[in-house]
């Protein structure tokens, strides 16, 4: 058991989280990882599968998964789904036609019971772009005052200049620290 | 690392296999009790919380066990929570609980599918730039109604749609015998369309749903299809294109990277055979539209 206990204390002094960037195809959920995480974004294409990267942050280690969001692809979330910490929701806000697609998505990620547990931060991406609705008509869109089972936060952010990321991800760091390492 | 024995890792899965399964049994005794002679919350918090540790114990042990054993266990806790839970309706039906996620997540559940309903569409969706239903029409949008736009195609049938300038993206559905004149600083979106002809340049091109339809295209990153058919690709000829050379000096484009070869198909996941839905453009059979004599022949009607 010795050894146990020397990996169980290895891991706690780590402190792991485990966050997954869901959304519809083209909201940008490659492009925040790899800003993220420092790398050139103009050469991005859609994702077929997934990408994961080990993101250092505030004394945290986030394994963050970035999930391919076309249509075909969607029906293998759930197979990344466990001991998911944080959930991060990319709406493309500039894409209007299909936010009708994106909240019936969100709210059918919800009811999984594998994410019950998980802190739900939304990006209301693209910002950027003159088309893009504001934080506030997304929060309507996607009638997120429904939601009473997560933690959640909509931010407005753009990928492409980095905006407001940051403090996306720092209020998703405190939440879930604070309910996960507090208690021990 | 790479100093560990062997028999380390074997040791560990025995320790752990053991403790997995007594930590099993204790629960399904205490579930067993529960049923007999106790109806009390607190036994079934007691229950659940050793449910919850017993995944953290697994989860901890993520780093020695290998994926077959997780998956077993996992199978097991979930199996143990479902009886849990059974027991928990069976015994204590009435009482709301709210302590557990997975209580909760039932009741809510029930609450979504009541008060849900997609919002009215007309209330958030502003009308993009562009046309719809039209038929047999040349159309054409200028470059101040473009630049940086979202523009939308929908419902187009035999019509030749030029797009002047640099919009942002370029929305394209439901064309049939159509051809597309365009050039987009970031994305271009095609679905649901048939036996058409895009000329385009772009730094993403998404083709869903789509069938019978020839692309001469320019792409930085690399175009995707799915649930597509015969579709064909070959690079964009810039020079018998002027209205998407233009746009594509606007936009900065380099014509020396032109990925239009590497197309990702959603439906076809092997890579040791490439995909039955899409082909190139044999060179012999190119034959990109020109946009000259599709203007002359409009003047000439």
């Amino acid at each position: 058991m010795g050894l146990m206990t020397v990996l169980k204390k290895m891991k706690q002094k780590e402190k792991e989280m485990r966050i997954l960037i869901l959304g519809l195809d083209n909201a940008g959920k490659t492009t925040i990882l790899k800003k993220y995480n420092g790398e050139p974004t103009n050469t991005i294409e859609p994702t077929l599968g997934f990408n994961i990267k080990t993101l250092d942050h505030k004394n945290y280690k986030l394994n963050v998964w970035d999930v391919g969001g076309q249509k075909s692809l969607r029906s293998y979330w759930r197979n990344y789904f466990e001991s998911t910490d944080g959930l991060i929701w990319v709406v493309d806000s500039a894409d209007k036609r299909r936010l009708g697609d994106c909240t019936t998505e969100l709210h059918s990620l919800i009811e999984e019971e594998r994410l019950a547990g998980a802190t739900l931060l939304i990006f209301a991406n693209k910002q950027d772009l003159p088309g893009a609705l504001s934080s506030e008509e997304i929060k309507e869109v996607l009638q997120l005052e429904r939601i009473k089972t997560h933690h959640w936060k909509i931010i407005h952010c753009s990928a492409y200049t980095g905006e407001n990321l940051l403090e996306g991800i720092n209020w998703m760091v405190s939440d879930i620290s604070a309910r996960i390492f507090t208690l021990e | 690392m790479d100093s560990v024995s062997v028999e380390e890792p074997i040791n560990q899965k025995s320790t752990f296999d053991l403790s997995f399964k007594t930590k099993l049994k204790e629960i399904n005794n205490l579930l067993i009790n529960v049923e007999k002679n106790s109806n009390e919350t607190k036994h079934f918090q007691e229950i659940l919380q050793k449910i919850n540790e017993l995944q953290e114990f697994v989860n901890d042990s993520k780093t020695f066990l290998p994926a077959y054993n997780m998956k077993k266990c996992a199978n097991e806790i979930k199996d143990i929570t479902k009886c849990y839970e059974q027991m928990h309706e069976k015994v204590l039906p009435k009482k709301k609980f709210t302590f557990g996620k997975r209580q909760t997540k039932s009741v809510v559940k029930a609450n979504i599918e009541e008060t849900f309903e997609p919002i009215n569409k007309s209330k958030v969706y502003k009308e993009d730039y562009g046309f719809k239903n039209r038929s047999n029409e040349t159309l054409k949008l200028t470059e101040d109604q473009t630049y940086s736009k979202d523009i939308a195609l929908d419902v187009l049938n035999n019509c030749n749609v030029f797009i002047c300038g640099t919009p942002s993206t370029v929305r394209v559905s439901s064309l049939s015998a159509c051809k597309v004149f365009a050039c987009a600083s970031t994305s271009i979106f095609v679905e649901n369309c048939k036996n058409s002809i895009f000329v385009s340049a772009s730094q993403q091109l998404r083709i869903h749903d789509t069938v019978e339809t020839d692309f001469y295209i320019y792409v930085t990153s690399s175009a995707i299809i799915e649930n597509s058919k015969q579709l064909r690709f070959a690079p964009i000829t810039l020079n018998s294109s002027p209205i998407v050379k233009k746009s594509f000096e606007m936009a900065n484009f380099d014509e020396s990277t032109n990925n239009w070869k590497i197309i990702n198909d959603f439906d076809w996941l092997s890579s040791y055979e490439s995909s039955p839905n899409w082909c190139e453009i044999p060179e012999k059979e190119r034959n990109q539209p020109l946009e000259e004599n599709i203007i002359v022949e409009n003047v000439t009607i």
